[in-house]
């Protein structure tokens, strides 16, 4: 009996800690769509691009530590969010059809990111050195330093996230764009330049998760795909748009996952996440909250 | 202050506005009225960057803005108060002023505006922790017009402000605004209850089928015929 609690409060600690990472590049997904109503297709190859150019900093130099990869990969994902709203989004939308238009511009600009990828870096799947390597066994769950550390980091985003969204001009300026964007517009809100800013954080933020989940699966040009559709489900899952949505949604479906990897076998995982996202279609496409704030 | 030369503007293939001409001079209250559906909105849009113009010449205070967006011309002192207000529901009255004094101008005077908006709508000031969604219909143009003036506007375009208001609540809203007109700040009135905004008024021009037929001072509208029809129903 005593071995079945402590195996289930493992099992619920591992998807607490997925859902941290879940969390952060969820709400990313929805922060681009909640402000400049693009739905971004991307998504997952600017995961494995953040995980890479991690990767790259390593190989490159022997001396190289997390604290300066996130110092430097995570503005540069910044700005490549923001180039691409600039070069590839900016000149379609508002065109007729332009949702539509950006949807598969995107789905364009993943395939040529993934082939970038694949032609820069191999067919090969790299992977990071562990952030720490210690395990902790606080009252006989086994914890690795590494799994606190990417707890913390993922609370630590979204509390700083939060605390960005209601506290600042431009983040209380993108709750306004989300909530009235004609609004925005009236008070003298330079929208496109929140457009611009919004996909830039979207991409340090999954880039961010790119990072954090590279030690535990491997690196490969494809590997964004499977996160950006479990990520896609929690969004759908919360509600598009909605940033308290995503949370909840992240927690549940994580922990869920873990449960299924560790009842069923890790070949379960995908089928769920299929059946998950056809449930959520099927019985409330609008997802657990409507909005986004 | 602010002058329109033939302007053009299309929603779609609909030609709502067509040739337009005027001009408003500084600290004046002038008045648009017209039939629902002939143009009058479509006009402030126009004016205030949130619709394009297909011809045409937005001159304010001597600089070209036609091609500008919203942003750059708010900053410029140029506001529009929508008819369908457009707050942020799920942001309070307090967030909705603050996004009010978005462009830098207005930030250093954001004290200043917001003691102003205060003293103007007193019950503001009161609800400013409360949700936009939770305003009645009186408070939540008030606010509307209060974010306006946050935004350090010498030029207030105000798209019908009594709409759905109870008659008290309007009378309300057009002494303010009348009082904002007062203190300095040029105002460009759409307005259907021409009686109750009669005795502030400056000038009138009325707009039928996008096309201006009347322009001129007040004293000269109550003595057109056509004008007095539309007016006053005959």
């Amino acid at each position: 009996m005593d071995i079945w609690i402590q195996q289930i409060v493992q099992v619920i600690i591992s998807g607490i800690i997925t859902a941290s990472v879940y969390a952060i590049m969820g709400v990313g997904l929805s922060l681009i769509y909640g402000i400049s109503r693009v739905f971004n297709f991307a998504y997952g190859s600017f995961f494995t691009w953040g995980a890479y150019l991690a990767w790259l900093l390593f190989s490159l130099f022997s001396w190289m530590n997390y604290a300066i990869v996130f110092l430097v990969v995570i503005p540069a994902m910044f700005f490549l969010g923001m180039a691409t709203e600039v070069i590839v989004v900016r000149s379609l939308r508002w065109r007729p059809n332009w949702q539509v238009t950006t949807m598969m511009v995107t789905l364009g600009l993943a395939f040529f990111m993934d082939n970038m990828a694949h032609v820069t870096f191999g067919p090969m799947a790299k992977s990071l050195p562990r952030l720490f390597d210690a395990p902790l066994n606080p009252l006989g769950f086994t914890l690795s330093v590494q799994d606190l550390a990417i707890l913390i980091i993922g609370v630590s985003i979204m509390v700083t996230f939060g605390i960005f969204l209601s506290r600042t001009r431009l983040g209380l300026s993108m709750q306004a764009i989300s909530q009235d964007m004609t609004g925005s517009e009236i008070v003298g809100i330079p929208i496109r330049k929140v457009f611009s800013y919004s996909f830039g954080i979207s991409t340090a933020l999954v880039g961010m998760g790119g990072i954090l989940l590279a030690p535990r699966y491997f690196i490969s040009p494809l590997g964004g795909w499977g996160p950006f559709f479990r990520v896609f489900v929690v969004v759908a899952f919360g509600g598009l748009g909605s940033i308290k949505g995503t949370l909840y949604a992240a927690i549940i479906l994580a922990i869920f996952e873990a449960f299924v990897a560790w009842g069923f076998g890790a070949s379960w995982v995908m089928p769920f996440w299929f059946a998950v996202f056809l449930g959520v279609l099927a019985f409330r496409p609008r997802g657990l909250f409507g909005t986004w704030g | 202050m602010l002058e329109l030369q033939n302007i053009n503007t299309f929603y779609g293939e609909f030609h709502a506005i067509r040739d337009v001409s005027f001009k408003v001079g500084e600290g004046e209250l002038f008045l648009i009225v017209g039939p629902n559906g002939h143009g009058k909105s479509t006009l402030l849009k126009t004016l205030c960057g949130l619709l394009r113009p297909a011809s045409g010449h937005v001159i304010f205070n001597g600089r070209e803005i036609t091609k500008l967006f919203t942003d750059r011309i708010v900053k410029m002192g140029l506001v529009y108060v929508a008819e369908d207000r457009h707050l942020f529901p799920q942001l309070t009255v307090m967030q909705n002023l603050k996004l009010g004094a978005y462009n830098l101008n207005a930030r250093g005077k954001e004290k200043e505006n917001l003691d102003y908006v205060f003293q103007l709508f007193p019950s503001l000031s009161e609800f400013q922790d409360r949700h936009a969604s939770t305003l009645s219909g009186g408070e939540a143009r008030m606010l509307t017009l209060g974010r306006g003036i946050m935004s350090c506007a010498t030029f207030l375009a105000i798209d019908e402000p009594s709409f759905g208001l109870a008659p008290i609540l309007r009378n309300q809203v057009f002494n303010r605004i009348n009082d904002i007109n007062t203190n300095g700040i040029t105002v460009l009135l759409v307005e259907q209850n021409v009686t109750h905004v009669l005795d502030f008024v400056d000038r009138v021009c009325l707009l039928e089928d996008g096309r201006i037929v009347f322009d001129g001072a007040k004293a000269e509208a109550l003595l057109n015929d056509h004008v007095k029809e539309v007016f006053l129903g005959g």
